[in-house]
């Protein structure tokens, strides 16, 4: 597999140790979707688990199937999770997830980029 | 005309914060595609009624409590024009509609924007005299509530091409009505009460407390956590989570419909699985990381669960 995969949902790749994932704008998520997500993330991971850099402005709904998968089949091979969130709605739904369906690796909600690097590079070593 | 548009917002909350408060979770909120805390709000409760509708399910197996709820069936009759020619008794109540309004409209009238998409795809393979379909579709309110259902939607067997109709059925679960209770209040006068029933009402119900119920969470997450580690014995285990053996046994099938051990398995075949599809992770580490202590023994489990060896199964995917 190539280090870099977009599918109708994302974009991500691998660099220096940490796999950064983007969400499309306008994304609606369904166990489908998730699913697909989790998938093409194993693939493109090569066996390896890292910590993860998970952009998600673009999401705008997650129905209760999905964030249950992605909290549980979601956290294989992830070392710890670090949101990028917008204020308000994006960040009350990854606030929610992460308190509600309890995601099986440490998972922090963050609205600045350095500060959620700074958290996935501390699993780095 | 904003502040107009505002109050319709906050009566949608309102209308579904009264829903969930007298036990109704299969609404949901329409999204405005706003991103304020009127939003957030609207969201949030979305949310937490998914996720109230599942604990409600989970009371469904510790203890008879169906007083408070009972399965509802959405049931339509369409002609080939997919118009409403009758349903079943409860759909206009869970629509909100008086059952007037529903007959004779076209049944894509029922439905969100995205769902009328939905139907739209549906609607040539319609014509297929074997048709019969699950789909994800959402009802819409007066009040711009959501009711997200699954409905299947088959043909009714006809002799001739002319007088094909359409059934459209969906599960929902309410509040019960008196109706149904005045049937159950029959059944018991009369005598005659359903060996289901009464099995259920008479089953034990082990976790009493919240304090009960919060540890046996917590030993589902401790094996979600570590499932390759071997488990300890359910004494052990049910010790170091501050509770007892009777309780860990019992309470988790309660909770969870299923034993902790099995629980384990299941979960480790789920996630073996994943990376068998997903990864080229040699089969024998995928045993070893998911906990199983053989490798023949983990290709048994896995096949027994999936029906396929898991060698079988990665070629599968690798072709895909």
């Amino acid at each position: 597999m190539g280090d870099f995969i977009e599918n109708e949902f994302a974009k991500f790749w691998i660099s220096e140790g940490i796999l950064f994932f983007v969400y499309n704008p306008n994304i609606i998520i369904d166990l489908k979707a998730a699913e697909k997500i989790v998938s093409d993330r194993l693939k493109l991971q090569n066996e390896k688990a890292y910590p993860i850099f998970c952009d998600t402005r673009g999401i705008k709904d997650v129905n209760k199937e999905a964030r249950d998968y992605l909290a549980k089949e979601g956290s294989t091979l992830a070392i710890a999770v670090g949101f990028l969130v917008d204020f308000p709605v994006n960040e009350a739904i990854a606030q929610f997830y992460v308190k509600t369906n309890k995601p099986l690796v440490p998972t922090e909600v963050f609205t600045n980029k350095d500060e959620a690097m700074d958290f996935l590079h501390s699993f780095l070593h | 005309m904003k502040s107009e548009k505002k109050k319709e917002r906050i009566d949608s909350i309102n209308r579904m914060i009264i829903e969930m408060a007298s036990g109704n979770f299969s609404y949901q909120v329409e999204r405005s595609g706003h991103d304020d805390e009127l939003e957030t709000l609207a969201v949030l409760l979305n949310m937490m009624a998914e996720e109230m509708r599942e604990s409600f399910h989970h009371q469904g197996f510790v203890n008879s409590r169906h007083k408070y709820r009972h399965i509802a069936q959405i049931t339509f009759i369409l002609d080939q024009k997919f118009k409403i020619q009758t349903f079943s008794a409860l759909t206009a109540e869970i629509l909100f509609l008086q059952p007037e309004e529903l007959l004779g409209i076209p049944f894509p009238d029922l439905l969100t924007e995205d769902s009328k998409k939905v139907w739209k795809d549906l609607e040539p393979a319609l014509e297929n005299n074997s048709f019969n379909k699950t789909v994800h579709l959402d009802f819409q309110t007066p009040d711009s509530l959501i009711i997200p259902t699954f409905c299947s939607v088959s043909l009714l067997f006809s002799p001739n091409d002319e007088n094909r109709k359409i059934i459209i059925t969906a599960v929902q679960t309410v509040v019960q009505s008196e109706e149904t209770e005045a049937v159950l209040q029959k059944a018991i006068r009369n005598g005659k009460i359903d060996h289901k029933v009464r099995k259920k009402a008479g089953k034990l119900r082990v976790l009493r407390r919240e304090s009960d119920v919060a540890k046996i969470k917590e030993v589902y997450l401790y094996i979600l956590k570590n499932l390759d580690e071997p488990l300890l014995s359910l004494k052990e285990l049910a010790h170091s989570f501050g509770t007892n053996e009777f309780k860990l046994k019992y309470g988790f099938k309660e909770l969870y419909n299923t034993t902790v051990f099995r629980f384990q398995t299941d979960e480790r075949l789920n996630k073996a699985s994943l990376l068998v599809q997903n990864s080229e992770m040699p089969l024998k580490t995928i045993a070893s990381i998911t906990g199983f202590k053989s490798f023949p023994h983990f290709s048994k489990a896995f096949k027994k669960k999936f029906g396929y060896n898991p060698s079988d199964l990665r070629k599968l995917s690798r072709k895909k």
